[in-house]
């Protein structure tokens, strides 16, 4: 199995993703699908703003492979 | 070289894989897919494929995405507009389902209203297509999914086979949307999620929105409604106006929770699709496209980088129009 990984869920890079401070646009769909809902549900109170965290994280452990290219220029070094 | 695992088959073709147990998801006219046996398989009628001999309409062949050896399991779903919220429990913990579902059906107008608050929708990929009909047709037509298992016929219902995964492995979609959004276009914001819309906010002001698609000449086909979800562009394809009560219908819901703006118009599909498509079709486990750039881009005949039937809706997690949908698997 190769060894990939993605940065801890306490880098402050994850919630800045979420929060929209960093605007960074995935290529893979299903995480722009994700971000995008989550702040809406957050925005709207649907989920908490924690919850959305843990979930953004799990889908990002899951597609650790698709997301490299994108975490290189999000979190640089992990 | 042929890819052996998605492309046209003659029906004593597709009755041989079907009698050798092979999991298959095939599209074709109804009056071929009526003449299979049961079997390990899903189907919806399409008569129009883009092939590795180029785009083609026909009622001879059947279009087979051979799934066989892609998964360690399997299963085979129906669902109702009642049910069609639980696809997300039948999915395998690691893999991906792809679903068919009737046009104008009240399972694809339950799915496309509410797919993406289904729990756990993301979890794993749901994809796949609306079935249609013939367009040179006059007549009224109802488009037909099959289950395979029971040798059914579908017109309410839709169809779905789930693939488990082996734990190296990860199913993913991608989508690519051959529109870019028109910065000139105003911003059209709705006041409820709903497949028909007449009052809207249009730059922040009231106004009807046939009223004004009609002003400015909008050929209802080839310029939807797109907006943004994080960078994915999402299209909401204009079905036709109604001018005498001042209604839009769409081919896909509208969001009241969407900012849209109108699609530039796209001049070479061809062209187009030469730039966007960088996904090699061969690493492509399963794909399809919109039967609208069949119509626009001209493709009889002509062949772009990808393989699958030309839908009359496509599906990544929710319903998509004018899209071209693919599912790879990453192994780790």
């Amino acid at each position: 199995m190769a060894e990939v990984t993605i940065p801890p869920i306490t880098r402050a890079e994850w919630r800045k993703m979420l929060s929209g401070e960093i605007n960074h646009n995935f290529r893979n769909y299903v995480l722009q699908l994700q971000i995008h809902e989550a702040q809406k549900n957050i925005k709207n109170n649907k989920v908490s703003f924690e919850d959305a965290l843990k979930d953004l994280y799990l889908l990002c452990e899951k597609y650790s492979l698709a997301v490299q290219n994108d975490f290189k220029q999000i979190f640089i070094k992990w | 070289m042929v890819n052996m695992e998605k492309q046209l088959y003659t029906l004593g073709e597709v009755i041989e894989l079907i009698n050798k147990n092979q999991q298959l998801v095939i599209t074709a006219d109804e009056s071929l897919l009526k003449q299979l046996p049961a079997g390990k398989w899903i189907g919806g009628s399409i008569p129009y494929f883009m092939s590795e001999e180029g785009g083609k309409f026909t009622k001879d062949l059947l279009f087979v995405n051979n799934l066989s050896g892609k998964g360690v399991n399997y299963k085979f779903s129906k669902y109702s507009s009642e049910n069609i919220n639980t696809i997300t429990k039948n999915n395998f913990e690691n893999g991906f389902s792809i679903i068919i579902l009737p046009l104008a059906s009240e399972v694809l107008k339950s799915f496309s209203l509410n797919s993406l608050k289904f729990k756990d929708i993301f979890k794993n990929p749901i994809l796949g297509y609306v079935a249609g009909i013939d367009l040179n047709i006059a007549e009224p037509q109802l488009a037909k999914v099959y289950f395979g298992e029971t040798k059914e016929e579908l017109t309410n219902t839709g169809v779905a086979l789930h693939i488990e995964l082996q734990p190296n492995e990860v199913a993913r979609v991608e989508i690519i949307n051959p529109n870019s959004i028109d910065e000139n276009s105003p911003s059209f914001k709705f006041p409820v999620t709903s497949f028909e819309q007449s009052e809207c906010l249009i730059n922040d002001v009231k106004s009807n929105l046939a009223d004004y698609l009609v002003s400015i000449k909008h050929p209802t086909m080839g310029i939807p409604l797109v907006s943004s979800s994080n960078a994915a562009l999402i299209n909401r394809d204009v079905q036709f106006i109604d001018t005498v009560n001042r209604k839009v219908n769409f081919f896909s819901p509208v969001y009241s929770d969407e900012v849209y703006r109108l699609a530039k118009k796209v001049d070479d599909y061809k062209v187009l699709f030469a730039e966007k498509l960088s996904i090699n079709k061969k690493e492509a486990v399963y794909s399809c496209l919109c039967v609208s750039f069949y119509l626009l881009g001209s493709l009889e005949n002509n062949i772009i980088n990808i393989n699958g039937a030309f839908t009359f809706g496509e599906i990544a997690y929710q319903l998509l129009n004018q899209t071209a949908v693919f599912l790879m698997i990453d192994k780790y």
